[in-house]
């Protein structure tokens, strides 16, 4: 079966669904209005480039291109979460970096050869960068959401943080509570929304595997295992960043450093 | 015993006040006064290191305060910092609070001292069941001082213990402390409250640039 393409003249009219949101940014004044326009527009032309551009490493499908672009896309994800966090690039460039790429190349790895059963087609284009961006949107996103609270949490309440510190607790232990707070906060939507998956939430990578053409039952499977590897790596690639971060936040005495922007 | 020789703090490149040397030795109830802003409560917090030391010298029972011992001295420490409020934890957590770190593994939580303490310092027993956030300033301040004598630790830091309290609460928390005292512990607080000065056996004033001993 094959996908119904969808013409421009489509998706002209789908776009005409914005203006929905638009009339009410602009009606309660929230200041987003442009800000929605220029990411729509963005949006567009980035998937646009993005499938011109994928055509072509889908046809040349070699590994080290694979690869490659892989890791131009940790470090898009890297920039992108320093971008959205209230810390200084110096403090988080770098440990976001190792982070999502070890994640992702753990997990995706995990989930490409033991789980799929891929042997030496793991580097397929076909499969390896779609688990790799799947995973490395959904890492940005919790990353984000976590090491923002981290860290407000930490700013916020940094005489918790001493206390502890004082009383004999170790940096780990002093900042546990911080690292607790990011961890509920960041989490709850993903565990919420797994729990109502497929009574209330049809995830778009299902929706996108059955109007490819797959089976029902084959694309719910691949569901299933797209949460928990998101998930997963999701929660590894905070930890991961937290731990390897932490010297730029803490000095030797275990003191807070001032990171902010 | 902790030896303070020729200690300089500073905030923001300025020094609080002159070099300034004195010992809190085992069995005393030393306190630190000064007007507001003088960096008492950075004097305190350096023992622990929480604050930078600039200048001088911290040695806590023999062992110089150094990034490779620091860790040590507050496994040895309990500290009771100014600032201290958590809303999501009743009274009874947050006296068991140190207790659930490693530098208190192995140690039981002195849960029989706990009524007695309370009746020391004229808290009712069933305060202990109440959030933080639902008790007076001057009854957390109370909560706070006994959570930090409940350690049995050997070196006890109180930073402003008495800011909230009224006379007849301040002498209750000089005899207490007094009794800590009377145990062989070394207890340094910073606080400006004349009763409480008055309750100690030393006292340091930080004048800016010039320190004076009572």
């Amino acid at each position: 079966m094959n996908t119904v393409d969808l013409s421009y003249w489509g998706l002209a009219v789908g776009l005409l669904l914005m203006l929905l949101p638009l009339y009410y940014l602009y009606k309660y004044k929230t200041g987003l209005v442009k800000a929605t326009v220029i990411g729509t527009l963005r949006m567009l032309l980035q998937l646009f480039l993005f499938g011109f551009y994928m055509k072509y490493i889908f046809l040349i499908d070699n590994p080290f291109v694979n690869v490659l672009w892989v890791m131009v896309m940790v470090a898009v994800a890297s920039e992108t979460a320093v971008t959205r966090s209230q810390v200084r690039r110096g403090a988080l460039y770098i440990p976001l970096f190792l982070g999502f790429s070890f994640t992702a190349l753990l997990i995706g790895f995990y989930f490409l050869i033991f789980v799929i059963g891929l042997g030496r087609d793991v580097f397929t284009a076909r499969y390896f960068i779609p688990v790799m961006g799947i995973l490395l949107g959904n890492m940005l996103s919790v990353n984000v959401i976590s090491l923002n609270t981290f860290f407000s949490g930490l700013g916020r309440e940094r005489q918790l943080y001493y206390y502890l510190l004082a009383n004999g607790a170790t940096v780990a232990e002093a900042r546990a509570p911080f690292v607790k707070e990011a961890l509920v906060k960041a989490f709850t939507p993903c565990i919420a929304n797994m729990a109502v998956m497929g009574l209330v939430a049809l995830p778009g990578t299902m929706i996108g595997q059955i109007l490819g053409g797959s089976a029902p039952d084959v694309a719910i499977k691949y569901q299933i295992m797209i949460a928990v590897i998101t998930f997963s790596a999701s929660m590894l690639s905070v930890m991961l960043t937290l731990r390897l971060s932490s010297g730029k936040i803490f000095d030797s005495w275990g003191r807070i450093k001032d990171i902010s922007k | 015993m902790v030896v303070f020789e020729q200690v300089t703090v500073s905030f923001n490149g300025r020094e609080l006040f002159s070099p300034c040397s004195f010992v809190a030795g085992d069995g005393e109830l030393v306190c630190v006064a000064g007007a507001s802003g003088c960096g008492k409560s950075s004097l305190l917090k350096a023992v622990v290191g929480v604050v930078p030391v600039s200048g001088g010298s911290i040695d806590v029972d023999g062992v110089r305060l150094s990034q490779s011992t620091v860790h040590a001295i507050r496994m040895r420490t309990a500290w009771m910092g100014q600032e201290q409020y958590l809303p999501y934890k009743t009274v009874w957590e947050m006296l068991r609070l140190p207790y659930t770190l490693k530098a208190a593994r192995g140690a039981a939580f002195p849960e029989d001292d706990v009524p007695h303490m309370l009746d020391a310092l004229g808290l009712e027993r069933g305060i202990v069941d109440k959030n933080l956030n639902e008790i007076s300033g001057g009854q957390r301040q109370k909560v706070n001082i006994i959570a930090a004598l409940l350690q049995n630790r050997k070196l006890v830091i109180l930073d402003e213990p008495v800011s909230a309290l009224d006379d007849v609460s301040v002498g209750k928390v000089v005899s207490l402390l007094r009794k800590e005292r009377d145990k062989g512990k070394t207890l340094i607080a910073a606080s400006h409250d004349a009763a409480f000065i008055g309750g100690c056996d030393k006292v340091v004033v930080l004048e800016g640039i010039k320190k004076v001993v009572i």
